[in-house]
């Protein structure tokens, strides 16, 4: 159950132009299922890979359990990988995979085959053991590469996008299993993917990663409802965002004044008078009605525009007055057709305040 | 089939259409009705034969049985470079030794149009995709977002009135995936082409479609809108696939003008408004975890099932708690994050399913299990 | 669709069209490749009458010429044996670094391990002769005022001449790396880091993970090594000494005239290469491979201990692979072209142990012998057969790999095109002529254009395996897939996507072909006539005692065929 620590990790690539890691500092609790997330290419497989030992770190140091371990080959690492591409060797059966490590390590037949036996029925897997891997769905594949995992009997998990390269469905069941078998097994589990649903879903912690920089680290709930950062605001859920100017102050709370002069009040920490902000709410606490109500605050007029089915819930783009089209999620037995009008209410506690970016609101939030 | 055929398709249909590779029928007896101008989704697991069937569509590959009409007029001894389809290709399929103004410009190219009308053509599409300053970049300095777009512009120049889009998202971030989604429609209805698109995802599929076909073992399983899809599904698999939907084996108890009651393993009662089962019939319930009531604490009321929280996991808009039921069974409940945050591990709750919105399904043969599988 | 009237008959036109390129292939390569591949055998079939009597009857001496070839054989077949364990303890190793390892100087140990499969080896074989026989070699270099090793030195157990053994290890070791490297690299190194990470030491994940499933490449590679092995004229010729291969028997039976026995013999052998390579074609392209390793070390109960050697050899002597490799190259590759370097720039005025001039390079060439008029008139020779050959070879190629691609029943013509590349090369010389010389057809006598159209013979395979390793690397059907969606007619599709795509190949294949050609010995030797290539000079130049012209023509051959070399990995690379 081992707690890991990066202290400045740095990587370059192509001869310093790629930056995959810049000063990565990271500590990761003993029995945490800690996540590494952001878009393709901001370096978290190669953070992942420089813990595992597959990649050496230009700078920095990793600490396993309060030991530095540099300098130490994979193979005595003590970690247990999934990878994204699963790996299954195809030339060994289902048993044989799965008693790899125990092989490795020199334990004989008749014990190993008990450990797979055992592995086997925890993860719940119905397959015959003598089945080769291709002649496996991926979704069995990638337990069966969890299995194998396992049975190494480490404590370390290191989690390469395990669910990335299977169909969305599949992920969905599986994302679940992970967390579980985590849990019940008390290892300690970082994971990384581009996956920002997976990542709340599972995860204790998660740290959002952007061009080789850890943006933020917080909990699901944390970084959801209280993004520090116009990027994980953006990158976590789907956001709505206004630019504006701050028009008044006063005791923690602000006026807005955003396109077509429109105001929103908000609450806000610190000066911020008649500076440039961006304002962002997320869909599901814009409430649409078709008549104002006196307890509704930052009411704009607006008109549907379309709407996008999920299920029980509606995503409706609305086009404010005022130009602004904004994405609201609301309960289906509410319909409301392309072409109504509407009242969209932005309540105060809701809407939260960012510093107008200096690259510019596109550049900040850009996943490329 | 007359000669120098060229045509402006409109709406597809398929009959009987079936192929084979050695002993695996990847596409078995498929017959499809689809309208003119429509967004249709073929949805499915990876492996139930919807490239496949794109494929056919296009010419690309020949049935071992079955016929293609395009607008009434059968095409199935047409070879792909005359039927006019814009395909979009899984891994895009970007010619990698031509810039993006060459890849783009090929399909109207190689027809022999004009060379006037294919600059302008060449510079409307890659203006509505956003790539008209990376026309001489090649592929490879692309980003894979970028590439999707030349991919899609590569074949709508072509001006084909019919679009086939095989998995066109897959290949990018999830992140990418969502943004990426609506830009793709709206293209697409722009052009007024009738589209096929292929995919595994269903929140792609029900975003974006008019109608959706799901496909499993190569046999087409239901045909609906997208809403009728989530609210009436025909089976376990469709139920299973395209909503997030909690399963309960039981026995018809009771059976009443209202509805059936039916025993849940383990004892407890929920009340259905289901008419076409009998007395002592094996059946599933279904409920999505949106539809499953719950409340903190034991509260006494008809058809309530009590259990214990055992996991909760945080969705952003919404929060899924995992309930341990007293007769051993997990039932899984989507609410509001708002509401669900309340609820910790550990607490007792009271659960109700909703019987206007219980689904009753016969048990099904194969068995439960069986038709849960997803691949 | 076009369809046209012709005689009353509606015909589509693309598929006439396409029926008629197929056609007019299959009779290209049957004529040009295949026919004179196998024409011994029906030659024989033939005249067995009189092959029978010649070889087993013979009213003078009996069946003496039958014994003679059952010993050559045996010794040949022990040579190429021999040569093939050799090559397999060098190839793991040296397969195994240039797969996954990185390093500076990597271009270079590539280019020497294709370098054997294209040089000279009429040059090559004298290159190894004065490097360990004369004192221009290593002996001298020791100070030993004599050759290290005499001419016929037998190497003990084994018993082969050890310049032979040398000469074959050297010629035939890039099949078994070559073959064992891209089976390697096919393999996701990942597999081999997911092994790491559960535990496995390095050598241990090599023996479990990547050898398994890299073994049908080393197999399949030990074949070809093997046949090639059988088949080497140029180079054994120079270095035979007293000792008789196969291939030698057969072309001193052609200069004696006595065809049966040359015949006869070439016969066997194109039976037994063709019989070794077909099948193990076939088994190699089954995709599962055996898991029976392993298990095989458990039941031995070694396992354990196997796995603590190899942990202790991960970490300590890692380095033995690279040293192993690196001094092999070294010595067999790279030192017999120093060593001719050093020779023709010591012999160049005199013979440095005599002072006459006569033993110059300089005489030699511009003296009586007049050597240098040759030697222009053999590159002229040499030259125009390479440029000749290379391209209908490219022509019926190309050809070739759309009807390969295109129809399933020419996929078995892929492995069938491997038997010309295994077939002893003097038997082939023999076919020609016996095929299209007086004895024959009557239609080619010997001399260039018999050179050319045997050097057809083999570039085609190599421009038709070199191609489709390019097409099947680089999903070129997906592209032509692309296109036809677009509009593209199949003419179009291989105009405008397939040829750009995969020219990078069919390049590397011309330029394999073409060195090839310039130092090709054995079958020219056969059917050269008066028309003298350079590496067959070479060979006139040594039987005439004549090293230091000798030594000019082969240091001239090698340095053009490092230059090709170099310009196929730059092609091919970049």
């Amino acid at each position: 159950m081992p707690d890991v620590k990066l202290v400045n990790i740095s990587k370059r690539y192509g001869k310093g132009k790629i930056i995959a890691a810049d000063k990565v500092n990271l500590e990761i609790k003993d029995g945490e299922y800690f996540t590494i997330l952001g878009p393709s290419g901001c370096g978290k497989s190669t953070l992942l890979k420089i813990i595992a030992g597959i990649v050496k770190p230009d700078e920095g140091e990793v600490y396993v359990g309060g030991k530095l371990i540099n300098d130490i080959p994979i193979e005595e690492r003590h970690i247990a990988m999934v990878f994204q591409n699963i790996l299954l060797f195809p030339h060994m059966n289902v048993e044989e995979n799965i008693g790899y490590a125990p092989r490795v390590k020199g334990i004989e037949r008749e014990r190993r085959v008990k450990i797979v036996e055992e592995i086997v029925s925890m993860l719940k897997l119905t397959l015959r053991s003598t089945a080769f891997p291709d002649e496996l769905s991926r979704g069995a594949q990638q337990k069966v590469s969890l299995a194998r995992a396992i049975a190494s009997e480490t404590n370390l998990f290191l989690l390469d996008e395990p669910l990335s390269a299977l169909d969305s469905r599949v992920r969905l069941e599986l994302r679940y299993e992970l967390r579980r078998l985590v849990k019940e097994l008390g290892v300690t589990a970082i994971h990384v993917t581009h996956d920002q649903e997976e990542a709340m879903s599972i995860s204790d912690r998660i740290a959002i990663m952007k061009r080789g920089r850890i943006i933020e680290v917080g909990s699901p709930v944390e970084l959801y409802l209280g993004p520090r950062t116009i990027f994980t605001a953006h990158f976590l859920g789907k956001m709505n965002f206004m630019e504006g100017t701050v028009k008044e102050v006063s005791k923690g709370e602000c006026l807005v004044e955003i396109f077509g002069g429109v105001k929103i009040r908000t609450k806000v920490k610190g000066r911020f008078l008649r500076e440039r902000v961006v304002l962002a709410i997320r869909p599901e606490f814009i409430k649409l009605s078709k008549t104002i109500n006196e307890s509704d605050q930052n009411v704009i007029e607006g008109k549907i525009v379309e709407k996008f089915y999920t299920g029980s819930y509606v995503y409706y783009k609305v086009k404010l007055e005022n130009g602004i089209e904004v994405f609201t999620l609301t309960e289906a037995k509410k319909m409301y057709n392309d072409g109504d009008k509407i009242y969209a209410s932005f309540p105060p506690e809701y809407v939260i305040l960012f510093k107008y970016p200096e690259e510019g609101l596109e550049k900040q939030i850009s996943l490329e | 089939m007359e000669e120098g055929w060229c045509l402006s398709v409109i709406n597809i249909k398929l009959i009987g259409l079936t192929k084979r590779f050695g002993t695996i029928t990847a596409v078995d007896n498929i017959n499809l009705d689809i309208e003119r101008g429509e967004l249709f989704t073929i949805l499915g697991p990876t492996g139930a034969g919807k490239t496949t069937t794109l494929k056919l569509i296009a010419g690309l590959l020949k049935p071992d049985e079955g016929e293609i009409y395009f607008d009434g007029q059968l095409v199935n001894d047409v070879p792909p470079e005359e039927r006019d389809v814009g395909f979009v290709f899984q891994g895009y399929a970007l010619f990698p030794h031509m810039t993006v103004w060459e890849n783009v410009t090929y399909g109207p190219l190689v027809r022999g149009m004009d060379p006037e009308k294919v600059e302008r053509i060449g510079r409307e599409i890659l203006s509505k995709v956003h790539l008209l300053e990376r026309a001489d970049s090649y592929p490879r300095e692309l980003s894979g977002g970028m590439q999707q777009r030349v991919a899609l512009a590569r074949a709508l120049a072509s001006g084909s009135k019919l679009l086939l889009l095989d998995e066109p998202l897959s290949a990018l971030d999830a992140r990418l995936r969502e943004e990426l989604r609506f830009e793709l429609r709206n293209i697409v209805k722009e052009t007024g082409a009738t589209a096929i698109q292929v995919t595994h995802d269903k929140y792609e599929a029900l975003q974006l479609s008019d109608r959706i076909a799901i496909l499993r073992k190569g046999k087409v399983v239901q045909v609906d809108t997208p809403m009728n899809l989530f609210t009436k599904p025909n089976s376990i698999f469709v139920a299973n696939f395209i909503c997030d939907m909690n399963f309960f084996e039981g026995i018809v108890k009771k059976v009443s003008g209202e509805g059936a009651i039916i025993e849940l393993r383990g004892g407890p009662l929920v009340k259905t408004l289901d008419r076409t089962h009998r007395v002592g019939e094996r059946v599933v319930v279904a409920v999505r975890f949106e539809d499953v009531e719950i409340k903190p604490g034991e509260t006494k009321r008809p058809y309530a099932i009590y259990g214990k929280v055992e996991r909760i996991s945080f969705l952003g808009p919404f929060i899924r708690i995992e309930v341990l039921l007293d007769n051993g069974e997990e039932v899984s409940v989507k609410l509001p994050a708002t509401i669900g945050y309340k609820f910790e591990l550990g607490d007792r709750v009271t659960t109700f399913l909703k019987p206007t919105k219980i689904i009753v399904y016969s048990y099904p043969r194969a068995g439960l299990a069986e038709e849960l599988i997803v691949e | 669709m076009q369809v046209i009237n012709l005689f009353g008959k509606k015909i589509n036109v693309r598929s006439f069209l396409s029926r008629i390129f197929l056609t007019a292939t299959l009779i290209s390569l049957g004529i040009f490749v295949f026919l004179p591949t196998f024409y011994l055998i029906s030659f024989t079939f033939l005249g067995w009458n009189e092959v029978y009597r010649e070889v087993f009857a013979n009213p003078l001496i009996g069946d003496e010429h039958w014994q003679q070839i059952k010993g050559i054989l045996i010794f040949s077949f022990r040579i190429a044996l021999i040569s093939v364990l050799i090559d397999i303890l060098i190839g793991i190793p040296l397969g195994y670094i240039l797969a996954r390892k990185n390093f500076r100087g990597k271009g270079v140990i590539e280019d020497l391990v294709t370098l054997p499969l294209v040089i000279p080896t009429s040059a090559f074989g004298f290159a190894t002769l004065i490097t360990w026989t004369t004192i221009a070699g290593i002996g001298g270099f020791l100070g030993l005022g004599r050759g290290l090793v005499e001419l016929n030195y037998v190497v003990p157990i084994v018993k082969i001449p050890f310049l032979i053994l040398i000469v074959h290890v050297t010629l035939t070791f890039p099949y078994i790396v070559r073959i064992f490297k891209s089976k390697l690299e096919e393999l996701n190194p990942e597999f081999e880091i997911a092994s790491r990470s559960l535990g496995a030491s390095v050598f241990t994940t090599f023996r479990s993970i990547a050898f398994p499933q890299a073994l049908p490449g080393l197999f399949s590679g030990a074949v070809l090594a093997f046949a090639r092995s059988l088949g080497e004229t140029g180079a054994t010729i120079i270095v035979a000494g007293v000792n008789t291969t196969a291939s030698i028997a057969i072309v001193k039976w052609e200069l004696e005239f006595k065809i049966a026995p040359a015949s006869f013999l070439g016969f066997l052998l194109i039976v037994i290469a063709s019989s070794m390579i077909l099948p193990v074609e076939y088994v190699v392209s089954r995709e599962r491979s055996t898991s029976s390793l392993p298990n095989l070390t458990e039941m031995l109960k070694i396992e354990k201990y196997l796995l603590k050697f190899e942990k202790n050899v991960s970490r300590k002597l890692y380095w033995i692979k690279e040293v192993v490799s690196f001094i092999f190259i070294g010595v067999c590759v790279i030192l017999p072209i120093l060593v001719v370097l050093n020779s023709v720039v010591l012999y160049w005025n005199a013979d440095p142990y005599t002072g006459k001039i006569e033993g110059g390079v300089i005489y030699q060439l511009f003296g009586p012998a007049n050597y240098f008029k040759s030697l222009i008139r053999a590159t002229a020779v040499s030259l125009i057969v390479a440029a000749v050959s290379t391209y209908i070879s490219v022509c019926i190629g190309i050809a070739a790999v759309i009807i390969i691609e295109k129809y399933r029943f020419c996929r078995s013509i892929r492995s069938l095109l491997k038997v010309p590349l295994v077939v002893p090369t003097s038997t082939l010389g023999l076919s020609m002529i016996l095929l299209w010389g007086p004895k024959g057809l009557g239609l080619v006598n010997p001399g260039i254009w018999l050179i050319i159209l045997t050097h057809i013979v083999f570039s085609v395979p190599v421009v038709v395996e070199s191609t489709l390793a390019s097409y099947e690397g680089s999903d070129v059907e997906v592209y032509e897939e692309a296109a036809r969606s677009l509009g593209a007619t199949p003419y179009d599709v291989a105009e405008t996507v397939t040829l750009p795509i995969i020219k990078r190949g069919i390049f590397t294949g011309a330029i394999l072909s073409f060195t090839h050609s310039l130092g090709e010995t054995g079958a020219t030797f056969i059917v050269m006539g008066r028309d003298a290539t350079v590496s067959t000079l070479v060979v006139n130049m040594v039987e005439a005692l004549a090293i230091p012209a000798a030594l000019f023509a082969s240091t001239y051959l090698i340095a053009l065929s490092l230059i090709l070399l170099f310009a196929f990995r730059k092609i091919s690379k970049g």
